[in-house]
């Protein structure tokens, strides 16, 4: 028993150290962090006027600063500030200036650094203040070793926004992407490489076959309905549920009868991109739309219901069915309708 | 002869605590190292710029979100407000009056302007019955569901059937959320490409706090001893334990307070069990056997930072019966699941996850409880007995404050929620006292609820949620 407590006292000692350590630690550290925290806030305070005149009227403020930690700093967060809230090309050309002349040094060093978040800061920060002059600093660190899948991405989406003529081809190969990752890339491409990943279409990953689909859709391209309808026309699965998607969201096609056999599908989501189509068609077709609206599926009917009431006639034919149908799920559906409509 | 005997006993007993306690305090350090390895990795990651792209993001996942409340005539107004404002592109409120005996109903259908619509309510899972359902003339996104008493678990249920969208929250009526928790929430699942199934994050102490129109405007901390050992109690669970239990998908507890479900699962799961007291808990487990039965790679994760501020008890009354609560709410998933124990076929859910919750977290307080006699009794003895007991109650004391501030750390890592110096100080000498009167009281009140569970008792105490069981 005595040496147990020999033990365990030593034990206790140590232990009590360590807790020592940790508490001396925890209160430099969160008094050193305040002081910072609030010379960063004051200097920012100060920062924020001059460069407000920077971007105005474009009076030089760039020798006014000191190149420290702190004024670093807080020059990065007013510019973070401020890119936030900028429009219009001259804007934004004096805040990519101020960034190169004040970041550009600290960026180059921090993307080499092994700490992983200060990485990812310095990458997000390059997009946000579209620091061309990083590119080719951005595609070294894509090829090292140590980069992660989080910092490929965020290269990959920063690429896309700078119109990397290759992007098509490194993010093609790279199978580590998913769907959704292609299409937050695809939505900083500009008209013309976008152009690129239609001509190639056919030799793209599904992924991002998917991901192309799911733009055009977003931004309803109508000058790639051609396009669509032969993907549509051509592909299976889930693909040509995209595309479909994509036509309808567009609204408008060559020739709605090509089409109108979805009605009968077995797959719901068809049956809810044809009740989509119809309802911006002529309203010859609004029989076929009061049939949707007694389908099985919640989203056929809620969608048949919502292109009904594009129709001139829609309320009136939504309140007979609200009062003559034997179908509780199609009146519920069609009284909802009316009722969105009241709000 | 006699003395003898005693001695061997006291010895073996003594033995038998002290190996108890360490291996309590390596799989804890353990599960520390993992957390803090996670936490530093992303330490000064600015989160803002992470979240920009879900924000934007057209594909955003609605969310339904359930408001399960039983008088809450005080709080439900505010909390609704405060919900109102999250920041999150597409969501529904759904309140469920689960059979008020105050004015829930009358205070939410006047200060929404709430009108009655008739609405068919697919029943995929099977709850008391419904007796109207509301919408709000202002916000058509809010909808309050009356219904017949049933329980907290029930009232869930019925948003459950009634709700239109694919993910679903489940959300005190007494919480306040940051406005971007949502954002930060659902995050994981959407990167994951729906491999995330659930996904909960941090819940904070709102004692102390000043909170006005649903918005947490300052961060304080009381004087009231009771919630700062709270406080202490939940930055250890938080980030030490469910950070590490996490990364390795151990996860058996999302809180009921704050905790985002794919709908798809949770109705797979069969919704939430109505005839227990950890419905919360009962249900992650469920999720996790399905998991692995149906053989699909899906994860259940823990996100330190969303934060959902809550209110805890400041008495001891309040606080006992919470906690005999939990404890009962504890054995009854882990009993209702025994099978999964030691099940080498449930992966590390059976052989690392279960072990540690019946050993560590329920076996815990009936240990700990002996080792408070043994030191009463120590003190008879005196001599020898009487110096190993006071050093390892003083290890013990240590150890705690250890993690409770290693925990401390892990905070100024990740959150940084709270500012002042003193903070840590406050905090620092209040986790010193833990062991001398905290700790004791919840461990009696924890084995007050093994005691209750013997005995059959199956109250919620006070804040009975809780209808007729069936």
């Amino acid at each position: 028993m005595e040496q147990e407590i020999k033990l365990l006292q030593i034990v206790s000692i140590i232990l009590f150290v360590i807790l020592l350590c940790l508490l001396t630690y925890l209160i430099i550290r969160k008094t050193v962090e305040n002081k910072q925290y609030k010379k960063i806030k004051e200097r920012k305070k100060q920062l924020i006027g001059p460069v407000f005149e920077y971007f105005r009227d474009g009076k030089k403020i760039m020798k006014k600063i000191n190149q420290t930690k702190v004024e670093r700093q807080a020059m990065e967060r007013v510019l973070s500030e401020f890119s936030e809230r900028i429009e219009g090309e001259e804007e934004e050309q004096r805040l990519h200036e101020l960034a190169v002349f004040y970041l550009k040094d600290k960026y180059v060093k921090e993307i080499k650094s092994r700490n992983w978040s200060k990485r990812m800061n310095v990458l997000y920060k390059i997009e946000d203040f579209h620091m061309q002059e990083m590119e080719r600093n951005v595609i070294s660190r894509l090829h090292n070793r140590n980069c992660t899948s989080d910092e490929k991405i965020q290269i990959y989406r920063i690429l896309a926004a700078f119109q990397y003529e290759k992007l098509w081809s490194i993010i093609n190969q790279d199978e580590m992407l998913s769907e959704k990752n292609y299409r937050s890339i695809l939505l900083r491409v500009k008209t013309a490489m976008f152009e690129q990943f239609i001509q190639s279409f056919y030799y793209c990953r599904e992924e991002l076959q998917l991901a192309i689909l799911d733009v055009i859709s977003m931004k309803k391209k109508i000058e790639y309905l051609v396009f669509l309808e032969n993907v549509f026309e051509k592909y299976d699965g889930e693909i040509k549920l995209k595309a479909l998607k994509a036509i309808s969201s567009i609204g408008y096609v060559r020739n709605i009868e090509d089409y109108l056999y979805l009605a009968k599908s077995k797959v719901w989501q068809e049956r809810m991109m044809i009740a989509k189509l119809l309802g911006t068609n002529r309203d010859n077709y609004i029989p076929l739309l009061i049939k949707l609206l007694h389908d099985s599926s919640w989203w056929v009917r809620s969608q048949a219901a919502e292109s009904i009431m594009n129709f001139k006639k829609g309320r009136d034919i939504l309140l007979e069915i609200v009062k003559h149908s034997k179908d509780k799920f199609a009146q519920d559906m069609a009284r909802e309708w009316l009722n969105k409509g009241d709000n | 002869m006699v003395y003898q005997w005693w001695t061997t006993v006291v010895q073996a007993f003594a033995l038998f605590i002290a190996i108890y306690m360490v291996i309590i305090i390596l799989f804890y350090s353990i599960i520390l190292f993992i957390s803090m390895l996670q936490l530093r990795k992303e330490y000064k990651l600015n989160r803002e710029d992470t979240f920009e792209d879900i924000s934007n993001e057209w594909y955003t996942k609605p969310v339904s979100i359930i408001v399960p409340a039983y008088n809450e005539e005080a709080g439900i107004i505010p909390s609704v407000r405060s919900l109102l404002s999250i920041d999150y592109p597409q969501f529904e409120i759904i309140v469920v009056n689960d059979g008020s005996k105050d004015n829930t109903l009358q205070k939410m259908l006047e200060h929404y302007e709430m009108v009655k619509i008739e609405k068919v309510v697919r029943k995929q899972i099977v709850t008391k019955p419904i007796k109207g359902i509301y919408q709000s003339k202002l916000l058509p996104k809010l909808y309050l569901i009356d219904k017949e008493n049933g329980g907290k678990a029930d009232a869930l249920n019925v948003g459950l059937n009634f709700s239109h969208f694919p993910y679903i929250c489940s959300l005190d009526g007494d919480s306040v959320l940051e406005r971007d928790a949502f954002l930060k929430v659902m995050k994981p699942i959407m990167d994951s490409s729906e491999e995330v199934i659930a996904s909960s994050g941090s819940i904070r102490i709102a004692n102390g706090c000043t909170i006005k129109n649903g918005q947490v405007l300052n961060i304080g901390l009381t004087h009231h001893p009771l919630v700062i050992m709270q406080i202490i109690e939940y930055l250890r669970a938080f980030l030490m334990g469910r950070i590490g239990l996490s990364r390795h998908n151990l996860l058996l507890i999302i809180s009921g307070a704050f905790g985002v479900f794919s709908k798809k699962w949770v109705l797979k799961a069969g919704g939430y069990q109505t005839d227990t007291v950890g419905e919360d808990m009962e249900l992650v487990i469920r999720i996790h056997r399905l998991i692995k039965e149906s053989k699909e790679k899906k994860k259940i994760v823990y996100v330190p930072d969303p934060v959902c501020w809550t209110e805890v008890p400041e008495e001891m009354k309040f606080l006992r019966r919470q906690r005999r609560r939990w404890h009962r709410g504890l054995f009854e998933s882990l009993w209702n699941h025994r099978k999964l124990t030691f099940n080498p076929k449930y992966g590390n859910i059976g052989l690392i996850s279960f072990p540690y919750f019946w050993i560590i977290e329920f076996m815990g307080p009936v240990v700990e409880g002996l080792g408070y006699v043994y030191t009463l009794i120590a003190l008879f003895f005196g001599g020898i007995y009487l110096e190993f007991a006071i050093l390892i109650f003083l290890l013990s004391c240590i150890y705690g404050s250890i993690f409770s501030m290693a925990a401390v750390l892990l905070e100024e890592w990740s959150l940084r929620k709270y500012p002042k110096v003193s903070h840590i100080i406050y905090l620092f000498f209040y986790s010193l006292t833990e062991t001398f009167w905290y700790r004791p009281l919840t461990v009696f009140w924890r084995c007050e609820g093994i005691w209750q569970l013997i005995r059959g008792d199956k109250s919620w105490g006070e804040m009975s949620r809780k209808g007729v069981s069936k």
